[in-house]
């Protein structure tokens, strides 16, 4: 968010292929991610019997957070042209 | 269901998108709400509801394999027990998402293990080790379990058993006049000793057969024609018989009687137990959550009992395979080299004094530090591939 003014994405620096590189890295690597979350969140409510509007809370908290926090780190990789 | 979920989390999003981060641009609002749709989609495919929103109640479950005639090992009946359904719910789920860890085996996977809770808690664990070579998978779930017991294990890798030369003499059968052979006892393959387990039965063709670790007979490559030797004590050996089938992933060895002696569902206790059936996958989970202990007996460590530490475990530390439906209990020290091959029991509370039920084998221990259990087995998950029994 910090170093986002100029909203230049990979397509300028690194044409097409590398676009399309970063966009399936990305969602390979969400996929992961938010399954590792589900099957996480899933062994601790077996583990405590915590209810269940505490599941579906956490789980898409999680998401909201998990998605806020790599927005600044997929515009920092972009702007930087790496 | 899950698209009442959907507009509630649109509607949270839009809140945030234009509450709390107004520089939230659409691309990331969409991937947001694709991300929500996927968890609510892997947690609905996991089954989560199955437990999430158990009933209350009961439900039956079957515990055990019983004879009902305990002179007839193929007269077995199902035993069954009412247990909590918010319980059982967690339990069975527990085992899926077990059966799910195993199959997917991530990086470093070395294997994992159901742990019921108590029928009050109405809870399952799965503990799950992995490697320390797996180092990027074990610090994200180190990461993400900060502060919550998850049972993230780190399993030393350790180059050889360190086991010295047996210090004790092992058991020996003392008396076989009956013509039958008794269990617990040592029995020799050509290049290794084991424990003889109880008589294991072929419901098909009603053949009852010796039993042992299939890792006793080291150095050949394939057990089937290999002769299993049963000492006596103060006597000639006898010949056992032959080994008719050898099963490497469940370390089981059967062997066909050659007439001299029957194999027996006696285990030479000091109260000398009968064995009338086994403990299902169920059975074993029920024992976990009243707290109760497996016992057994070894041709070397004899008689031990133990608390169960986990059941349909999968265990990927030795050899190149996984080995499934295994039972963890007690501590490395009730079990070492010749001990293998003996089961692990527990006593019957619906039948005589004696009787007792087979839970699994006992084929080998832990050797790294943070750990301590035996696992082998379960006689459950031998009856579920090939049909033996108890």
């Amino acid at each position: 968010m910090t170093e986002s003014s100029t909203d230049d994405r990979g397509a300028a620096r690194g044409g097409p292929l590398r676009t399309l590189w970063d966009a399936v890295v990305r969602f390979v690597g969400d996929a992961l991610v938010l399954t590792l979350w589900v099957v996480f969140l899933t062994l601790v409510f077996l583990e405590t019997a915590w209810p269940r509007w505490a599941f579906y809370g956490l789980l898409l908290g999680g998401v909201a957070v998990y998605v806020s926090i790599t927005v600044p780190w997929i515009r920092g990789r972009s702007t930087s042209g790496r | 269901m899950s698209g009442d979920y959907s507009a509630r989390l649109v509607q949270r999003l839009t809140n945030l998108r234009d509450g709390l981060e107004p520089g939230m641009d659409r691309r990331e609002f969409l991937r947001t709400v694709v991300s929500g749709g996927y968890v609510l989609g892997v947690a609905s495919y996991l089954g989560v509801e199955d437990f999430l929103s158990a009933d209350e109640g009961e439900v039956p479950i079957v515990t055990a394999l019983v004879r009902s005639d305990p002179d007839d090992p193929f007269s077995l009946e199902e035993r069954t027990r009412d247990v909590p359904a918010e319980w059982y719910a967690a339990v069975t789920k527990a085992l899926e998402i077990n059966e799910y860890l195993a199959t997917v085996g991530m990086t470093g996977y070395l294997g994992s293990a159901v742990v019921p809770g108590s029928y009050s808690s109405q809870t399952a664990s799965v503990s799950v080790g992995i490697s320390s070579e797996g180092r990027s998978t074990r610090e994200m779930i180190e990461e993400i379990a900060d502060g919550i017991s998850i049972n993230a294990e780190t399993i030393v890798e350790v180059e050889e058993m360190e086991d010295g030369p047996p210090s004790t003499q092992p058991r020996v059968a003392t008396n076989v006049d009956s013509g039958v052979a008794p269990s617990g006892v040592v029995c020799e393959t050509p290049s290794s000793m084991a424990t003889l387990a109880p008589a294991l039965y072929d419901p098909n063709t009603e053949q009852s057969y010796f039993v042992t670790a299939e890792h006793a007979f080291e150095g050949v490559s394939d057990p089937v024609g290999e002769p299993l030797v049963l000492p006596i004590d103060s006597a000639e050996p006898a010949q056992l018989g032959a080994v008719e089938y050898a099963y490497p992933v469940e370390d089981v060895a059967v062997v066909t009687p050659n007439g001299d002696l029957e194999p027996s569902s006696t285990i030479d206790t000091p109260s000398s137990a009968r064995v009338r059936g086994q403990y299902t996958r169920l059975g074993l989970a029920d024992l976990v959550a009243r707290d109760e202990y497996l016992e057994k007996v070894g041709a070397l460590t004899g008689h031990t009992t133990g608390r169960i530490q986990g059941i349909d475990a999968v265990t990927c530390f030795t050899d190149t395979f996984c080995r499934r439906g295994q039972i963890r209990w007690g501590g490395e020290m009730d079990l070492t080299d010749g001990d293998s091959g003996s089961v692990s029991f527990h006593e019957d509370p619906q039948g005589a004094a004696d009787d007792v039920l087979v839970a699994g084998f006992n084929n080998a221990r832990t050797w790294w530090p943070g750990q301590s259990y035996v696992w082998g087995i379960g006689a459950y998950k031998l009856t579920e591939t090939h049909g033996y029994h108890f």
